[in-house]
């Protein structure tokens, strides 16, 4: 039934915006809400008709389509500081002049005269692919039905994607939908259909680089939804604690557990900060010159996480790369932490050797320690910085006792088992991988248990019992603070989310207690 | 607005010809004008013309007086007798500034044409059907921002003519609009209307019923008829706090004609208009619309009555009379004015975010506030291009047309007529100063995860180089969309626009909620330097103030709202229960912490010496020392968060550069620049410095400068400057060994001179104690807070955020509370008391000191604070024992001597107490008995024996720290002497003293 309109809009979408605009009798401002009605209704209402759009993406690169055709796009905003772009909205003989369609027209055919009124708005900005999402979630998003050739060329403005060098696409996107535009932030991470052309990046500049350029007929903004909570997910967790011990952390369960209790975590409130602590596992072996230079955590946690990347710190690494973005000539470039709510980074400092960090790398190394802290990430403008809200869970390897550079919420050296001691560093290839059903079920609960961090409550009774607790700890040990109240506290939280349960009770206080007190007991 | 009609001028070559005044054909012209006169005035004409500074305004000279003489007509007005002195000035000033074109090497043209001193050669070129356009051309009245339009609409010319010749329906007019209309590729960017011969239509802007006459008319009324006491009205209506009139007189003055005298005394061009004025002028309501919806059009029209108004009132005055206005010097005050160009610069209009910025305020008048992020270096823009033909070296001048220049394709004289012969010479071309400035959002105008927009504006002439990236700026200007070519080689253009802002005014400094303590900075030093324009500026700086932070009544209502809040009986308790609400207890600190944001208030001594005498500071200093998780920092984010102007720093991180100033090259003009750091950027507010001890030693000696003078000075790279550094200081410390170790002194436990720990006016130590009641209550708050849903905010009733920092804001602006006697007894008694409570102690023969003048000082600071936070006028007795409370248990916790349990304020001021002293004397007579006695008599002792001996005497510990102390001092002393390294160390009396 929708099939001929969908048929339309992929084949000849310029057409039928004109159809739709010759058709549109109401408020001209009004038009662009009509568009993307009308391609929401086509295309995003499932996910069928969406895939039937190609994906623009790094198999699929903006050289390979032709003008003009109909794409969509899965990926980051990146920086929604570009001035709107006037155009005209409508042409001469009732032609629509939006989505492109005048800056096509050849320029004998424009018009001589035009009306200021006629003038509109579109917004504009920057969305590179979404950095630091796993391949598993690229495969489920764009189903790669259609395998298309690989770009080889670099992609225009490389200072815009978070992760330096790394290979990406950069489209220029232009939202005439302002009213929905406005509600897209920076490291939203957004699906967009429209049409791609190539245009130059500014319009006002005398030469400026030619950019993919997307008109956005409709879009939508990725929900972090709830997963669905089934019974059968909570057995699930003792198995993949044991995996990942015995594949990743050298057979440590304890470690693996809080790691898991690392990887439920999310932002809660900001109004009193309750923010995902950040972990370090100290102790961990730097890899030996045969061994890969990646642990074997990195293939794991991208194996199970969605939105995952590693940063493997080195004193070069710090001095010279972003860490938070900063707007230089008016153009704001990218820095490893810009990205979208939910990731999890895994920092290695097993790279770090001695050497000078300069001023750079302490501004970085005070970004990244600004994010464990308090969940923000400056981003900086001239002779302003504006702080924005992050949710990113930090995992910190390292060597020594504790983090050379960081201060984490929780420290927990690891203890490997002399017989899988080699399995810290192995190919990827070695990994024992579970069938698809379990490492399905694995990545299910991991995104369960992020759920069900934000709803986890507590009950009457286990206040009361932690404040008697907490009384009673003061009077034998006077060294307790409140800061140790509130450490607890999170674990607690986080450990009922771990076994997905909706309340802590007094059991799991006491658990996490005794949890806490082992990894104390760690640490020299 | 009847004025006979005038025979006078029939066509517009003899106006020409009245313009470039051949002596013979202007006084037939002039005598019908008026009486004869202008041979008497011959003299004064070489001064006017002959000095090069006026070359630049020849036009308008040539232009003005007519309007002059035009709008006494208009009004009916007797006609002045210096009138027709007008085309003697015209004569002298255009052979000068454009020699060249002199009727002579021009034969074949109408004299009027090629003589005329503006450009009327452009005219036919430009426009050839009207080749009679000459006498439209005069008034150059050239604004910049206006500029695009202006060669497309001269509204001022044909308004004039409008008025003064309303009846005639004669060609001049119809010159006028053929000149316009060709021009505007873009029609409702208006012009003067269609080519019909109809004056009515002549005098609406185009495509609206807006009649220019009247426009006119209406901005004439208004400068002669405002009152302030209008503004008050209509300010009331508004429900806005009004300024009390010093007297009922006030309030009756037509203000704009003292500004305009002002202006003709300081020689200034600029009228700074506040549209506001226009909107309470009951008559004008309609021009305020009017000026935000045609400025184009308006504003020229406002400049060409600002200057006829001023001609005017210079006669007035000059027949009056008046001082200064006296027969010639009148006369040369009046020429002076003909030679002028002057500007109204209107503004005053609500500030809008630039995003809300959308095509439909294309060519109208805004306001929009942002922080100045790049500005270009002065352009030098062309406004007037002077082509010659290298044929028969025919001059035509043309004018900027929307940014660009239309270079004639061939000679416009019919017999040349060569093609692309004309070439451009540049050093007779006109140029202005322009400048290209990219204004971004400021952060809190951007919406919440969005990056900030950035506009470009364009300034013009005295706007130049006003502001400097890094200002705050609010501006007035008007929109523009301009059509971009793709190419620029292509000679189409694709459907792109670039928009920008053509300024016409600018207001330095508004911080947005930032405001900023007010008395810290000079009356009148918020007034924009550089145009120093004359006009409604300071006084209503407040009120705009109010208007750009978003609606006249949300503010009245907010302001209602706080009155309310002051009321309250329980107001001090629920104001100290909002600052950190997450924050458990500590409600003195709290309470110290809050009356620091309020501040008393700055004195000076206005008849002290030079510059109104030495100021003293009303900025309270408040220290925190505590145990490590004691939430100093939070209370530390969270004054950041509300404080005016609040920086926050970290001791730990900040080099001495970063909390001062340091001086950097710029990226841009790669010029030296001196970039102020947290103490100078929070000047007028409060400065957060976290992690105090951690500071290095460099860094803190700055702050002995800033915390008793309030000014930072530096010296770095050949720049010399002393910057102000107002700003009240929060800091807090860890304790030397982390854990507060109570037995030690508060200087030993804190690593910090005591010349700096005595400059904090409050000094809080906030320890971690078990005790089991506290311990439960904390608990049960930290419970709350992080286990359940709905936060325990640490009281029931707490005013939102954004309240108390609008609370604490006005509290600051407006309140500027003074002692009452009263106030002032109990004062004297405090500080007496503090005094004596170490002085009258029985047990003990010594004296300690237990305050010191400098408490004295906080106490009235601390009082004042608090009477400002009550919206006091006075400071009241309730005051005045708040702060000695406050004062008493802060010293309580800090000054108090471990040993002694006494207050002991030389703790803080010298760093040893009188326990400590008295200990130090005792170890100093034992050592000398020592040293006398038979061990170490002659060869001394050594070090380390000398403190075992101690040791064994005393019953308490020695310290080694105290011991090196004493010996130091004897040494110093010239009594004995040390001898040797580290262990080796002996001590040996000096023979003979």
């Amino acid at each position: 039934m929708v099939s001929a309109f969908l048929i339309d809009a992929i084949n000849n979408p310029t057409k039928v915006v004109q159809e739709l605009f010759e058709e549109h009798t109401g408020d001209v401002n009004q038009f662009p809400a009509v568009v993307a009605r009308h391609f929401s209704d086509v295309f995003l209402n499932s996910d069928d008709t969406l895939r039937e759009v190609l994906p623009l993406d790094m198999n699929h690169s903006p050289e390979s389509f032709t003008h003009r055709s109909l794409v969509r796009f899965h990926g980051m905003v990146q920086d929604t500081s570009p001035s709107p772009e006037m155009y005209l909205a409508s042409l001469n003989e009732n032609k629509c002049g939006g989505w492109g369609i005048s800056q096509n027209t050849p320029a004998s055919e424009w018009p001589s005269s035009f009306d200021y009124c006629d003038l509109r708005e579109a917004t504009t900005l920057w969305a590179v692919t979404v950095p630091g999402q796993t391949d598993w979630r690229t495969e489920e998003l764009t189903d790669r039905l259609h395998c298309g050739s690989s770009s080889s060329q670099s992609p225009p403005q490389p200072h815009k994607f978070p992760v330096p060098n790394a290979p990406h696409i950069g489209v220029q996107v232009k939202i005439y939908d302002n009213d929905a535009a406005q509600l897209l932030k920076a490291t939203d991470v957004v699906t967009f259909i429209g049409i791609l052309t190539s245009e130059s990046l500014d319009s006002e500049a005398d030469s400026s680089p030619m950019v993919p350029s997307l008109h956005v007929l409709c879009h939508k903004l990725q929900s972090t939804g709830d997963a669905p909570h089934t019974e059968e997910l909570a057995t699930v967790r003792e198995d993949l604690i044991k995996w990942i011990a015995d594949e990743a952390l050298g057979g440590d369960e304890d470690a693996a557990q809080w790691l898991l209790l690392e990887l439920s975590a999310k932002v809660y409130t900001r109004t009193t900060p309750l923010l995902p602590p950040s972990l370090t596992l100290s102790r961990f072996p730097s890899p030996t010159p045969s061994s890969p230079a990646l642990p074997t955590l990195h293939h794991v946690l991208s194996d199970l996480l969605a939105q995952y990347l590693t940063v493997p710190l080195s004193l070069d690494l710090l001095n010279t790369e972003n860490f938070s973005p900063e707007s230089k000539d008016e153009d704001l470039h990218s820095g490893y932490l810009q990205v979208p709510q939910g990731t999890v980074l895994l920092l290695t400092e097993n790279g770090v050797r001695e050497g000078k960090l300069v001023e750079k790398g302490i501004m970085n190394i005070r970004a990244v320690q600004e994010v464990m802290d308090a969940q923000t990430l400056e981003y900086s403008f001239p002779f302003s910085k504006f702080s924005f809200s992050t949710d990113i869970v930090t995992i910190v390897l390292c060597d020594g006792r504790k983090s050379a550079f960081f201060q984490t919420g929780f420290t927990v050296p690891l203890e490997t088992k002399p017989l899988l001691k080699d399995n810290l560093y192995k190919p990827r290839d070695q990994i024992k991988i579970p069938d698809t059903v379990k490492l399905a079920a694995y990545r299910s609960f991991l995104a369960t248990a992020k759920c069900c961090f934000g709803t986890v409550q507590v009950a009457e009774e286990t206040s009361r019992h932690i404040q008697e607790d907490f009384v009673r700890q003061r009077q034998e040990d006077s060294s307790i603070t409140a800061d140790d109240l509130i450490h607890l506290m999170k674990v607690a939280r986080l450990l009922a989310a771990s076994m997905l349960e909706r309340e802590v009770t007094v059991d799991i206080w006491e658990r996490s207690k005794r949890l806490d007190a082992s990894r104390k007991k760690r640490s020299p | 607005m009847s004025s006979p009609p005038r025979v006078d001028f029939p066509t517009s070559d003899i106006d020409d010809i009245e313009m470039d005044g051949p002596q013979d054909g202007t006084i037939d012209q002039s005598l019908s004008i008026a009486p004869p006169p202008q041979r008497l005035f011959l003299p004064g004409t070489p001064s006017a013309a002959g000095t090069p500074a006026r070359q630049r305004y020849a036009n308008s000279v040539t232009a003005t007086p007519m309007s002059g003489i035009a709008a006494r007509r208009a009004l009916g007005m007797s006609t002045p007798r210096r009138a027709p002195r007008t085309p003697l000035f015209a004569p002298g000033s255009s052979p000068l500034a454009f020699p060249s074109s002199s009727p002579t090497k021009t034969p074949r043209r109408r004299v009027a044409i090629d003589s005329d001193p503006a450009f009327p050669d452009s005219e036919p070129l430009a426009f050839p059907s009207s080749p009679a356009a000459a006498f439209a051309t005069p008034v150059k009245n050239r604004r910049g921002d206006i500029h695009s339009s202006l060669s497309l609409t001269p509204t001022a010319r044909p308004s004039r003519r409008g008025e003064y010749n309303n009846d005639l329906s004669d060609n001049l007019n119809s010159d006028g609009t053929h000149l316009s209309i060709p021009a505007s590729s873009v029609p409702h960017l208006s012009a003067p209307a269609a080519p019909s011969d109809e004056p009515d239509e002549i005098r609406a802007i185009w495509g609206t019923t807006v009649n220019l006459a009247e426009t006119m008319k209406l901005f004439r009324d208004f400068l002669r008829g405002f009152k302030p006491k209008y503004r008050s009205i209509h300010d009331r209506q508004e429900n806005l706090r009004t300024r009390a009139f010093a007297t009922p007189d006030e309030g009756e003055v037509v203000l704009y004609e003292t500004y305009m005298r002002r202006i003709r005394q300081t020689g200034e061009t600029n009228l700074n208009l506040d549209m506001i004025n226009l909107l309470s002028y009951p008559p004008c309501k309609k021009l305020f619309a009017q000026l935000q919806k045609y400025p184009q059009e308006v504003v020229p029209a406002m400049d060409q009555i600002l200057k006829d108004l001023m001609l005017e009132l210079a006669d007035e005055d000059q027949q009056a009379g008046m001082d200064g206005m006296q027969g010639d010097q009148g006369d040369e005050e009046i020429a002076d004015i003909m030679g002028k160009v002057y500007k109204v610069r209107p503004f005053g209009l609500t500030a809008v975010n630039m995003r809300e910025l959308n095509p439909s305020d294309t060519d109208k008048l805004i306001s929009i506030k942002g922080l100045v992020i790049r500005a270009t270096p002065v352009i030098p823009d062309m406004k007037v291009a002077f082509f010659r033909c290298l044929t028969c070296a025919h001059t035509v001048q043309v004018e900027i047309d929307r940014g660009k220049i239309e270079e004639p394709a061939r000679c416009p004289r019919d017999v040349c007529g060569s093609v692309g012969t004309m070439s451009l010479v540049h050093n007779r071309c006109e140029f202005a100063d322009r400048q290209v400035i990219r204004l971004q959002e400021t952060p809190d105008a951007v919406p919440d995860g969005q990056t900030p927009h950035t506009v470009s504006l364009s300034v013009y002439d005295e706007l130049v180089d006003v502001c400097k990236p890094g200002d705050r700026v609010v501006v007035t200007g008007i929109y523009r969309s301009v059509p971009v070519r793709v190419n620029p080689r292509q000679r189409t253009m694709k459907s792109l626009f670039k928009t920008y802002l053509d300024v016409v005014h600018v207001r330095l400094g508004t911080g947005g909620t930032l405001g900023l303590d007010r008395s810290t900075r000079p009356a009148g030093g918020d007034k924009v330097p550089g145009i120093g324009g004359v006009g409604d500026s300071a006084d209503d700086q407040e009120l705009e103030e109010q208007i750009a932070q978003g609606g006249l009544t949300r503010k009245a209502e907010l302001e209602a709202k706080l009155i309310d809040i002051s009321r309250r009986h329980d107001l001090y308790d629920i104001l100290a229960r909002s600052l950190a609400p997450s924050i458990w207890e500590m409600d003195d600190v709290k309470k110290g912490i809050l009356l620091q944001l309020f501040g008393g208030t700055n004195k000076s001594i206005a008849r002290g010496g030079g510059g109104g005498g030495p100021r003293y500071r009303g900025d309270i200093n408040v220290l925190l020392v505590g145990d490590p998780g004691t939430s100093k920092s939070q209370i530390l984010q969270y004054v950041h968060k509300i404080a005016p102007r609040g920086v926050y720093a970290s001791g730990k991180g900040s080099s001495a550069v970063g909390l001062t100033a340091y001086v950097t090259r710029d990226p841009d003009s790669k010029q030296l620049v001196l970039e102020s750091g947290a103490l100078v950027l929070s000047d007028g507010g409060v400065c957060c410095i976290d992690e105090f001890d951690k500071m290095s030693d460099a860094t803190r000696s700055v702050l002995h400068e800033v915390m008793e003078q309030q000014t930072v000075s530096i010296a770095k790279a050949g720049i010399i400057t002393t910057l102000n550094a107002r700003t009240s200081i929060l800091a807090a410390a860890n304790p030397v060994e982390s854990k507060y170790n109570v037995d030690l002194p508060i200087t030993r436990n804190i690593d910090l001179p005591p010349t700096l720990i005595s400059r904090f006016d409050l000094l809080y130590l906030v320890l971690d104690q078990v005790d089991e009641t506290l311990d439960r209550k904390l608990a049960q708050h930290l419970v709350g807070l992080y286990l359940e849903d709905a936060p325990d905010t640490g009281g029931y009733d707490v005013l939102p955020l954004d309240e108390l920092s609008a609370y604490i804001d006005y509290a600051r602006t407006n309140i500027h509370p003074v002692l009452s006697s009263e106030a002032g007894d109990e004062l004297v008694a405090s500080y007496v008391s503090l005094r004596s409570i170490g002085a009258s102690d029985p047990r003990s023969s010594e004296k300690r000191i237990t305050a010191t003048t400098r408490q004295l000082e906080s106490m009235i600071r601390l009082s004042e604070a608090h009477a400002r936070m009550r919206f006091a006028a006075h400071v009241e007795l309730q005051d005045v024992q708040e702060a000695c409370r406050l004062m008493r248990e802060a010293i309580r916790t800090s000054a108090m001597d471990p040993r002694t349990g006494k207050i002991d304020m030389g703790l803080l001021n010298t760093g040893t107490g009188v326990g400590q002293r008295k200990m130090r004397d005792d170890m100093r007579r034992e050592l000398l008995t020592m040293l006398d006695s038979g061990a170490g008599k002659g060869k001394g002792l050594k070090w380390g024996e000398a403190m075992k001996r101690l040791a064994e005497q005393s019953s308490i510990r020695v310290d080694t720290a105290e011991f090196s102390e004493v010996i130091k001092a004897m040494e110093n002393e010239g009594v004995l002497t040390v001898v040797g390294e580290r262990d080796r160390r002996m001590i040996r009396r000096v023979e003979g003293a």
